[in-house]
């Protein structure tokens, strides 16, 4: 059997498989909240695998295994850092995220809740939907690019299959449909890495030729994109924060039914991104420039798969591969389904009604998936630039926008309406000015540090200015933020 | 390996082992003292 008949036959399977869970999910939708929040009773065991599932990406274990294989351990300066410090970040914060939003389906209808706001809850969506819609089409055409190169399928049939598949189980059954087949991917995902791993240390072990201290970047842990401890600091803020203010993940945290099944999951959780996934394809990169020293890059890992592995092992790696895109995308997509509908049409045409909820968000969910599969399809003939250029910042922006108005209204409840819109326009404004600036290469730290620091100026600032005119006797969006309130009655 | 980079992978070992051990001690420890100390949902705090 080829290696292309036995990937297809095992592909077969495993969509079965999916489609099977999404369907099965289906009947547990009643109500929008089953489908926004998974009816908020998701549990510590699914919570912390589609938590792990939603983290690893194709672009993560490719990209990453692609600078380990360039820069070697300058990865725990770039990124390592920056992720465990956001991970931390969401557990210290969960008590508060999950008690502010446990009337909200949605991380913007939690902040316009917090700041009584329409507007804060409309304009924070609408840059979510946008970041994530591009980002998702950038993860479609990875997974049609690495396919493409890796197999000999068209890369505009392997984004059409591998798209429709997980629009279709999206659309069925919401995050519940989300996080179950997150854990059968997660499953897949990690037996690839693991295998792969396996892999790289026995060919190093068993050549006499080779060892791991030939690996790229021991001698120190500078290099690479962190070149001095000033970049470094720079990615490590981009990263951390912008971990600690995904929807994806938030929206898991909403959908937990207490704060301690939130804390489980995201410590459980994070133990599993570290331990199964960010050590191994640390490993893997370092492995794979030892073993190919002439190819590194994004190229490493499939090159490594197709020339040093058995047919068996490719295709498990490569199935492994598609399950990470596809528990990244069905995330992204359920998230800019809901959040355009209920946070963007909902309040628009004033529907209020749960069951209509529900439709819009399928309706948006559906009207999503098609256009960014059509999207990604397109770019296999002509790729966009600009695209994949705002993709790659698409998520430090989210940050730059985002980070403040959420971290600083939990932890200050005097942050007002005005305070909260002045630091997401800094925020987003100053860092993709940064940004470009990097870009063009007239300022080396990350555009995250001048956006915090816009952003934390304008939210203080803005609240200062109007702290006049908010009443705290009105019960509203201090109220129903409030861990104080508790506080106090503790004391 | 000489010194320096010995150093290197030493620290890269403690930041990895502290990505995925603080996290997880953070919420079993907060988890812990929540329930030890009481701090109760929202939803209990309405039912007294």
């Amino acid at each position: 059997m080829t290696l292309r008949t036995l990937f297809i036959t095992a592909f077969v399977i495993y969509i079965l498989l999916i489609l099977w869970i999404g369907h099965r999910s289906r009947q547990r939708i009643t109500h929008s909240s089953d489908y926004s929040v998974a009816g908020r009773k998701m549990g510590s065991a699914l919570g912390t695998m589609t938590f792990t599932a939603t983290y690893v990406s194709a672009l993560t274990v490719i990209g990453l295994v692609g600078g380990a294989s360039a820069a070697g351990l300058a990865l725990v300066p770039y990124i390592f850092i920056g992720l465990a410090l956001g991970l931390l970040a969401l557990v210290l914060v969960a008590r508060r995220f999950h008690r502010a939003g446990r009337t909200a389906e949605s991380l913007p209808e939690l902040l316009g809740q917090r700041y009584n706001s329409p507007a804060v809850r409309v304009g924070s969506a609408a840059v979510i939907v946008i970041a994530y819609f591009v980002y998702l089409i950038a993860q479609l055409f990875a997974i049609g690019i690495l396919l493409g190169s890796t197999m000999g399928f068209p890369n505009y049939a392997v984004v059409l299959v591998v798209g429709s598949v997980f629009v279709l189980y999206t659309l069925m059954g919401g995050l519940q449909a989300v996080a179950r087949t997150d854990a059968a991917q997660l499953a897949m995902l990690i037996a690839g890495l693991l295998l792969t791993l396996g892999i790289v240390v026995w060919r190093i072990s068993t050549n006499d030729a080779v060892s791991w201290s030939d690996g790229p970047g021991l001698g120190g842990l500078l290099g690479g994109p962190a070149p001095t401890w000033i970049i470094a600091i720079g990615w490590t803020l981009s990263w951390s924060l912008g971990v600690a203010c995904q929807p994806n993940y938030l929206q898991r945290v909403l959908a937990c039914p207490d704060t301690r099944t939130a804390r489980n999951m995201l410590g459980f959780g994070s133990a599993m991104i570290f331990f199964l996934a960010n050590v191994p394809v640390l490993l893997i990169g370092i492995g794979i420039a030892v073993l190919n020293p002439g190819v590194v890059g994004d190229d490493a890992l499939p090159t490594f798969l197709m020339s040093q592995t058995g047919g068996v092992v490719a295709a498990l790696a490569l199935l492994g591969l598609i399950s990470a895109v596809m528990s990244t995308t069905d995330s992204l997509l359920h998230v800019i389904g809901v959040y355009s509908a209920r946070d963007i049409l909902c309040p628009l045409l004033g529907v209020k009604d749960g069951q209509r909820e529900l439709r819009l968000s399928r309706a948006a969910t559906a009207v999503l998936g098609v256009l960014g599969v059509a999207a990604a399809t397109w770019m296999t003939f002509s790729p966009l630039p600009l695209l994949l250029e705002f993709a790659s910042y698409a998520v430090a922006l989210l940050a730059a926008g985002l980070f403040v108005p959420l971290y600083v209204g939990l932890l200050w409840r005097r942050t007002t309406k005005a305070g909260a819109l002045a630091a997401m326009g800094a925020g987003l404004v100053v860092g993709a000015v940064a940004e470009w600036m990097r870009a063009q290469g007239s300022m080396e730290i990350h555009g995250m540090v001048p956006a915090l620091a816009a952003a934390l100026i304008a939210v203080v600032v803005g609240t200062l200015l109007t702290r006049k005119h908010t009443n705290p006797e009105v019960p509203g969006p201090v109220v129903e933020m409030s861990e104080t309130g508790e506080r106090r009655a503790h004391a | 390996m000489d010194s320096v980079s010995v150093a290197a992978v030493t620290t890269a070992f403690v930041v990895m082992l502290f990505g995925g051990v603080a996290p997880l001690l953070a919420a079993v420890w907060l988890n812990r003292r929540d329930s030890t100390c009481g701090s109760p949902e929202p939803e209990q705090r309405n039912a007294r």
